[in-house]
């Protein structure tokens, strides 16, 4: 077997320490960054993509229009004209309804510490740092069989 | 000659038939000439003594077929009589009798396939050519090959008992369809306006209550949502007709949901249709849904809310899935779907279709040199495109990951990152795998310890873009010390593409997540209940999935679970189902294959269609559950489980379930009849009851321990004839009633002891 090529290793570690995304301590307006709860693997996927949807668009998040295969992978819902994110949020005691709608996520019907959440694209920064989230979890697209 | 007999014979009886017709009412019939004598059984080609007439037909033109092939065909046979070519043999399907102490097994030298046994009635597969033979043992009493059926309803609800639940048989009192019962559907491709949902004119009586259209983004969302619109009159959901227009892509999807609907409470469209679903009487809630588990979740709470204010209990049926997840029912999802379970509100969900996928892999490292090598491939055997790999650990273990690539042709490891990838890393990493001329390849790492069931976990995306001329496979490499991993690719299977030291992947634990692996759902896996059919445009068609009937189709998916619990729970016929479609979906016309009737009201025409997947096995359950909650309307899913456990059918294709059920068939074939009747014997009034002697000659004692108020003690003979009534009225504890069973003849019967509200049954025998 042959070893993977050693002139191949600078240009890997460069791009490795590019990519690698721990989205923390970043202040910007337009970074996407971990908040005050812990994240699904793929929500943390679409916080990647969405920061490098952003960055190529130079738009503001506000304004941002995703590209259609972003609004696929991550089964965005477009409400009157809106883009939302949907999943579940685990709660505990100092979770505020009135704030989350106060960002424009539309909370659902709670169950067993559990929601359903839609935010809005445009509000998923204000999102990561609401307090009385313990956990986001990312609703990934089910298949009929 | 004595064949001309025959056929001269059948047409002189089909001519004076025809000439009657012919003549009609008020006109004389010509003289007939007298018979001469007997046509008997020494004048015929052979001995019908102990088979049916289809049986007999069968042999005459089998004799036919192998005398002169021109004059009816192999393909000819296998329609009119629905045989199946089987290594190079025709077999039919066929019900046997036999003498005290018969099985089908003793046929095996004549080439038998034994089938299900039920009473003194065997099935099996018969070959066509030992059919003479067969009849001709000592041991067989009668053969009866059945006629061909479509693969319909009417099919499906006789294997599963449910025909005998509508009826009403004995020992249930009164006949069941789920009436009083909400059933909910979320799915997509509802056709509203569908006859199937009208009671069984297929015009009057509208059955629909609510739908929430979620894809609907002009519409009033329900109250406490923001999103879909919500048609709560018969004319508003008319008037919508179908969700199709909002998702506008012609999938499976289009047609999905009008057919599982179909199935849990169609009324059949039509008088007279075979078409009829399982709760044909219940109220329908229609959810169109874009299968996001949280918009499903919302379905779901949606449903149960509407049951509520209307004050019936409800189950929900929902025939989707994914392999995303854990598996081990601790997603987030799965917790919220399990919180909303309870007395009255049941959740039925599709195992999934990857029973036949190698997807999976588990792993245990012993050794510090121990490491798994796999292949991702797609069902062409490539490793290109999207690839999509799900891999978890043991709680607050840890392993590593890298992804490579393997020149199959050579072999030789083309590229390797220096590094291995620790999901404790918790962290995404994007590593180019290949560059070359414009062409880009790269996995994308993403690890992390799950903060929710603390489990190591990384999920790898990649996307090869190489050709795969180019011989360069992806290759995953997971390494780990003392610990264990599960991992599912989620776009294809797992391959050694014959390489040794690389690991193939497993069909087990290929149910699938986003609910089936929760805890508080019942989960339902397929078997082959037809496999094939005529279609409406007059064409043979089969199931893409072959398979005998009664055995597990071969797409359902197979547990266990992650954390090990036996799944699926249950399983139904699923392979193939006819049930409703959209008309204004184009997927099923007048002249596709899979459209077996259409019925018309007024100027528009609607289809019957069929499907196979756990999708359709998943409605007959969810049905199924809504006649039980029809009569027990706080029925918990454990209690179902139960129900399920002490009395699905079993058979050859089942062989005997373990203790701990089986992670095909989960506890077998579900049993709506003897479900329905095992509840009633688990009243909680039975445990207030002694019932002696039993078998009994002349008197029958019924001791109450405790105090009976309105108790009705009936006995039924065995055809369901009621051959004693008593309305005893209150009885305090201690007392006991004497029933004189002198005049009976000898036989079984059934007693029913309805008393407190609940019912209690024994089967008695009278010597």
């Amino acid at each position: 077997m042959k070893p993977f090529s050693i002139f191949l290793m600078p240009i890997l570690l460069i791009f490795f320490f590019a990519c690698c995304t721990t989205v923390r301590a970043q202040t910007a307006t337009n970074k996407i960054e971990l908040g005050s709860f812990p994240v699904s693997v793929d929500a943390k996927m679409l916080m990647l993509d969405l920061q490098n949807e952003l960055n190529a668009s130079k738009q503001t998040l506000k304004n941002f229009v995703p590209s259609t295969r972003f609004v696929e992978k991550y089964n965005l819902q477009k409400i009157k004209g809106k883009y939302y994110i949907s999943g579940f949020i685990q709660t505990n005691n100092a979770f505020s309804e009135k704030k989350l709608r106060k960002i424009k996520v539309h909370p659902g019907q709670p169950s067993g510490g559990i929601r359903t959440v839609m935010i809005p694209l445009s509000a998923f920064t204000s999102f990561l740092n609401q307090k009385g989230i313990t956990y986001f979890e990312l609703s990934k697209k089910l298949e009929v069989n | 000659m004595k064949q001309l007999n025959i056929l001269f014979l059948l047409f002189l009886a089909f001519g004076f038939n025809a000439k009657a017709q012919e003549n009609g009412t008020g006109k004389t019939l010509p003289a007939i000439p007298p018979a001469t004598g007997y046509f008997t059984e020494k004048d015929g080609l052979f001995s019908t003594k102990g088979m049916s007439a289809n049986t007999a037909l069968l042999l005459v033109d089998w004799m036919q077929l192998n005398k002169n092939p021109s004059a009816i065909g192999e393909k000819e046979l296998i329609e009119k009589y629905g045989l199946i070519k089987k290594g190079g043999k025709l077999y039919a399907n066929s019900f046997l009798m036999g003498i005290k102490g018969f099985t089908t097994a003793s046929l095996g030298e004549l080439g038998v396939l034994p089938g299900s046994k039920s009473g003194d009635v065997f099935t099996a597969m018969l070959p066509v050519e030992r059919i003479a033979e067969i009849v001709k043992q000592p041991n067989v009493r009668y053969v009866d090959i059945g006629s061909v059926l479509s693969p319909t309803m009417d099919s499906a609800r006789r294997q599963t008992n449910v025909d005998k639940v509508h009826a009403g048989m004995a020992p249930l009192n009164m006949p069941y369809t789920g009436k009083g019962v909400v059933v909910g559907i979320i799915d997509q491709g509802f056709d509203f306006t569908h006859p199937n949902f009208y009671d069984s004119t297929g015009q009057k009586n509208y059955r629909v209550k609510r739908v929430w259209n979620q894809f609907d983004g002009t519409g009033v969302p329900p109250a406490g949502y923001a999103y879909g619109g919500e048609y709560i009159t018969e004319a508003q959901i008319l008037n919508a007709k179908a969700d199709y227009p909002f998702f506008q892509q012609i999938s499976s999807g289009t047609d999905h949901g009008t057919h599982t609907a179909g199935t849990v409470a169609g009324a059949g469209g039509y008088p007279g249709s075979p078409y009829r679903g399982v709760a044909y009487e219940s109220d329908i809630v229609l959810v169109a849904c874009p299968l996001i588990p949280s918009t499903a979740a919302d379905a779901i709470k949606y449903i149960q809310d509407y049951a509520a204010s209307v004050g019936k209990p409800c189950v929900i049926n929902m025939s989707f899935g994914g392999q995303y997840g854990p598996h081990d029912g601790t997603s987030i999802s799965d917790r919220y779907r399990d919180s909303l379970a309870g007395p009255g509100k049941l959740l039925a969900q599709s195992a999934g279709n990857s029973g036949d996928d190698h997807l999976f892999i588990d792993h245990d490292f012993l050794l510090s040199n121990d490491i798994l090598y796999t292949i991702p491939v797609d069902a062409g055997g490539k490793s290109q495109g999207e690839i999509g790999i799900d891999i978890w650990g043991k709680p607050n273990e840890n392993f590593s990951v890298r992804v490579m690539t393997l020149n199959t042709k050579i072999p030789t490891i083309e590229y390797a990152p220096a590094l291995k990838f620790a999901a404790a890393l918790n962290t995404i990493i994007i590593d180019t795998i290949y560059s070359t001329n414009g062409i880009k390849s790269w996995a994308q790492y993403t690890c992390e310890i799950d903060p929710i069931n603390s489990k190591p976990h990384v999920y790898l995306y990649v996307k090869n873009n190489q050709p795969d001329s180019n011989h360069k496979k992806i290759f995953i490499e997971v390494s780990g010390l003392n610990t264990s991993i599960q991992m599912w690719n989620l776009t294809g299977t797992f391959s050694s593409l014959g390489i040794a030291g690389v690991t193939n992947g497993r069909t087990d634990h290929s149910i699938g997540e986003g609910g089936p692996c929760g805890n508080n759902v019942i989960t339902v896996g397929a078997y082959t209940s037809k496999n094939q059919w005529i279609s409406l445009f007059n064409q043979q068609t089969y199931t893409p999935f072959m398979a005998p009937i009664g055995e597990i189709a071969p797409f359902s998916s197979i547990g266990p679970t992650a954390d090990g619990r036996t799944k699926p729970d249950i399983t139904a016929p699923g392979n193939v189902i006819v049930s409703s479609v959209n008309h204004y979906s184009p997927r099923y016309s007048a002249t596709a294959t899979g459209t077996l009737k259409s019925v018309t009201h007024g100027s528009d025409t609607w289809y019957f269609g069929s499907m196979q997947g756990t999708s359709m096995s998943c409605p007959m359950v969810t049905g199924i559950l809504a006649l039980w909650l029809q009569k027990y309307p706080n029925l918990t899913r454990q209690q179902a489980l139960d129900m399920m456990k002490k009395t699905a059918i079993t058979d050859s294709y089942t062989g005997t379930i373990p203790a701990t059920g089986s992670n095909t068939w989960g506890w077998g074939k579900i049993n709506a009849f003897m479900g329905m009747t095992l509840s009633v014997e688990k009243a909680a009034v039975k445990n207030t009851l002694k019932v002696y002697p039993n078998p009994a000659s002349n008197e029958l004692h019924i001791a109450f321990d405790k105090q009976a108020n309105n108790t009705m003690i009936t006995i039924a003979d065995i055809t369901g004839k009621i051959v004693y009534s008593n309305n005893v009225g209150s009885l305090t504890g201690g007392s006991e009633q004497i029933v004189n069973m002198g005049n009976n003849p000898a036989g079984i019967y059934i007693l029913r002891i309805a008393s407190n509200g609940e019912e209690a049954v024994y089967k008695i025998v009278k010597q």
